[in-house]
């Protein structure tokens, strides 16, 4: 199957041998945009997020196929002019340990300050509860989403 | 790894023997060829084993640690370039190679193995002089040039400084002369004193931090060996389970997949890509062996058995004041068995090497000298015949100490002829995989009219990692002591008469190093217990314990702690907990409110504080894992397998659970060494969870998880 993606801005031609496949291995092993990562391969650990037209998604549960026209940003094309406030808020607050849970929580970060540009500390909770880091880095990104919305405001 | 760079080091054992004159040994000519990986190795100068200087002054640093994400290698070269006077942002790292003689951790009988909290620990005293050792090699040799003397100078900002002449020569311009002069070995006396650090005890910026939030760190799964393909193993679910007969039809019918291995007790499907595995392991039709009747309650009521056995079999850890006690307050505790849930899969890959007699492992590992063994031993061949090569680690937490897909990825690699990436999905490594063994505890505890203490018995019986796979490291003057069973037992309270001793229960799932081993559930037990006998007492709890301790350290942070929180402030209720462990002392409040844990206070005596943030990073981290355990964690087991299909089943501490942390670091002592931090946020918040909600429900808990709502 033959397919177009449009990627961090740029237009992809793909072959599919399966029409099935999630497109985080079409991120990951066609495009080498290794950036989005994958754990637990069921949507619920948030490593694969992504951006669709903007949106929070798991790439691990997005069939590439249902993906033509639809703009998908990646870690890789987040800060396409310089770095993304929350990538700037994650280096600041120094947020990342083994990094490996990081990019997911940075596009869900993005994609929920999008939506919810003033948030308070509860909403900042339960946006980023779907996302796991098991280092243990959860009060530090609390801290960082916080600042993220600081920081896009003052870039504004 | 060549023979020219092993020459030109003195082995690990000759430096440790000569205690009093330690010396790192000068490499006397000699370059890395195989440490460089740049085109000329010989352009740089070769101090030693971990220090060469480049041609445009660059300082290059050797890290004997594994990357982990908990910033050894930042902490080793803060050391390093604390003592030559080096500007951190003129040095590079250079990983390590598997040379276990020169490079292996002192405090892990010279393993090259990054785990147990003792990696900044272990090599401290080792870096600092190999540091010195280039710092005097500089001096030297800027004293040959300008005619100065070495008394006179010092370095600072990466330049040799001669304060009488108020001229510096940078390190640049002394790497550019023609040869550096080596002035023989450092030796204690050579070490800077701590309190001129400027460099150990800071937070610079870690650069990696940007490679991570760009998305550039390259993790195990994100590197493919070239022409490489993806296997992934179909294995059963329940413990122990192996193929009896496989259907291969379908999985081989699907695009992409290459080839079905048939193991001991799984199979691999070998693809070209991770989907066409992935798919081809759904499409595997496989008759397992039949499974077990193993279930948690079968192995608690068999744990809990076991502390009523009598005799042989136990294994004293300390032991004091013979007669037996008369107990006032005996108390049970459970434990259960927990998962590491690593978010990158486990992974290795493996390649065949010298017309197949080697192989080439690289692998998100914590130990290249286990992984070493891994290989060596499915590939039938000599420990040297095996290149190891190490990747970043997306989380590690003790599960890639015993990093068995090593084995794995050999097995097929071999069978296949061509390089092989396994990769371990994460459902299979929680049905499957290492786990933290369940353990049975039993404390009874006698006291004075006085409500002193005056006996002590604690009795623990678990499975023992090191016991199951590596017998040779136990502990102990008869070698029978595991540690990873009986870490964190031996408590910092004074008592007349005591007696601390584990038994092992064979278990069924494979015990693995889990952060904090033992110590996660002992020091939950021993403090519950304690705040228990203050209770009956009607003693404050922290007054009870000061009563009884007899650590500085231990007593410093426990004060600290209860004064962040507010400790006895009217309407609040709190717990406590406190430790030594790792060599550090430990003390965490816990504020329950409403049902509800809402604060978290820690105070820790780490001795010499290197990279001040990643410590801080480190103990915050080991709080959530203490939450987790604390009131989320239990792998469970029915009918001989993990009730686990979905990552979803194993239920964490997630953003919305996590009260407000503060933590506090103790000021060094002077010429404190660093103490170990990896693990030390668990134990004490586990306890002082537990203990807050005692208080707040006016009940007790013998089991974690804590059954709270």
């Amino acid at each position: 199957m033959r397919l177009t993606l449009q990627v961090n801005g740029a237009k992809h031609e793909v072959v599919l041998d399966d029409p099935d496949t999630p497109l985080i291995f079409v991120l990951r092993e066609m495009l080498g945009l290794t950036g989005a990562k994958f754990a637990c391969l069921e949507g619920a650990c948030g490593a694969c997020t992504v951006h669709l037209d903007g949106a929070a998604a798991r790439a691990c549960m997005r069939r590439a196929r249902d993906l033509e026209g639809v703009a998908i940003t990646t870690i890789e094309g987040l800060g396409a002019s310089g770095l993304h406030p929350v990538q700037k808020a994650w280096i600041e607050e120094r947020v990342a340990q083994c990094g490996y849970c990081q990019a997911g929580q940075l596009m869900q970060a993005a994609a929920f300050l999008r939506r919810s540009p003033t948030p308070d500390a509860e909403a900042i909770a339960r946006a980023m509860s779907g996302n796991l880091c098991r280092c243990g880095t959860g009060p530090r990104i609390a801290k960082a989403v916080a600042r993220a919305a600081e920081i896009a405001k003052e870039d504004a | 790894m060549s023979g020219a760079t092993k020459r030109s080091r003195l082995s690990r054992r000759a430096f440790l023997a000569s205690a009093g004159v330690l010396t790192v040994g000068a490499a006397l000519g000699g370059g890395y060829a195989a440490l460089s990986g740049a085109p000329n190795p010989l352009s740089g100068r070769v101090v030693n084993a971990f220090v060469a200087i480049w041609a445009d002054g660059t300082v290059q640093c050797v890290c004997p640690a594994q990357d982990l994400g908990q910033g050894a290698p930042m902490a080793m070269t803060m050391i390093l370039a604390e003592e030559i006077g080096a500007d951190l942002a003129r040095t590079e790292i250079i990983a390590a190679p598997r040379d276990a003689s020169t490079y292996g951790n002192p405090d892990f009988a010279g393993r090259m193995v990054t785990a147990d909290s003792k990696t900044t620990r272990g090599y401290y005293p080792v870096l600092r002089l190999a540091g010195a050792e280039a710092r005097m090699a500089l001096i030297a040799t800027a004293c040959r040039q300008r005619e100065w003397a070495a008394a006179d100078c010092r370095t600072e900002q990466h330049a040799v400084l001669h304060p009488p002449s108020g001229e510096r020569m940078s390190f640049a311009e002394i790497a550019a002369l023609e040869e550096l002069t080596l002035p023989g070995g450092a030796t204690e006396r050579d070490l800077k004193r701590s309190d001129m650090f400027t460099l150990v005890g800071s937070s610079p910026a870690d650069p990696r931090h940007l490679d991570i939030v760009t998305g550039r760190k390259k993790f195990g799964v994100d590197q493919r060996p070239q022409g490489g393909l993806i296997a992934i193993l179909a294995r059963s679910p329940h413990l122990g389970g192996a193929p009896v007969a496989v259907n291969d039809r379908a999985a081989k019918a699907i695009a992409g997949v290459e080839a079905v291995v048939k193991l001991d007790d799984a199979v691999a499907v070998v693809a070209r890509n991770t989907w066409s595995a992935l798919r081809g392991r759904e499409a595997l039709v496989i008759e397992w062996t039949p499974p077990s009747d193993f279930s948690d309650k079968h192995e608690r009521k068999m744990l809990e058995e076991a502390l009523d056995k009598k005799g042989a079999g136990w294994v004293d850890c300390r032991k004091s004041g013979e007669p037996p006690i008369e107990a006032d307050l005996v108390a049970e505790f459970y434990a259960p068995c927990l998962t590491h849930l690593i978010m990158e899969p486990l992974n290795a890959t493996a390649q065949g090497r010298s017309w197949g007699l080697g192989v080439e492992i690289r692998s998100a590992t914590q130990s290249l000298d286990l992984d070493m063994r891994y290989g060596a031993k499915t590939w039938k061949t000599a420990p040297f015949m095996v290149e190891t090569t190490a990747t970043p680690t997306g989380g590690a937490y003790g599960r890639r100490v015993l990093n068995d897909a090593v084995a794995e990825a050999a097995e097929i690699a071999k069978q296949v002829g061509k390089p092989v990436q396994v990769i371990r999905p994460m459902r299979d490594e929680l049905q499957r995989g290492q786990v933290r063994p369940a353990a049975a505890q039993r404390i009874a505890a006698a006291l004075s009219k006085e409500g002193a203490l005056v006996g002590w018995r604690h009795d623990i019986a678990s499975d023992g990692t090191l016991a199951t796979h590596l017998p040779s490291s136990l502990k102990g003057p008869d070698k029978s002591e595991d540690n990873t069973a009986t870490d964190g037992v031996r408590h910092p309270y004074r008592v007349p008469s005591e007696r601390l001793r584990w038994r092992r229960v064979r278990s069924a799932p494979t015990p693995g190093f889990l952060r904090g081993v033992s110590a996660g559930y002992t020091v939950w037990a021993i403090e519950a217990t304690v705040e228990r006998l203050a209770r009956k007492a009607g003693r404050d709890p922290k007054e009870w314990r000061q009563a009884h301790l007899q650590d500085e350290r231990v007593i410093e942070v426990m004060n600290k702690a209860a004064e962040m929180a507010g400790w006895g402030a009217a309407g609040r209720v709190f717990g406590l907990g406190v430790m030594q462990f790792r060599g550090s002392s430990v003390a965490t409040v816990a504020e329950v409110a409403g049902a509800k844990l809402a604060g978290l206070w820690i105070a820790a005596d780490v001795g010499r504080v290197v990279h001040r943030d990643k410590v801080l990073a480190q103990i915050e981290g080991g709080a959530v894992w203490g939450v987790s355990m604390a009131l989320r964690e239990r792998l469970s087991y029915a009918d001989g397998r993990a009730e686990i299909d979905s990552f979803v089943h194993y239920p964490t501490a997630r953003l919305a659970d996590l009260p407000p942390i503060r933590i506090e670091l103790a000021a060094p002592k002077a010429e404190d060494p660093p103490f170990g931090v990896g693990e030390i946020g668990i134990p004490t918040t586990v306890a002082a969870i537990a203990n807050g909600f005692e208080a707040a429900m006016g009940r007790t808990f013998s089991e974690l998880p804590l059954a709270v709502s």
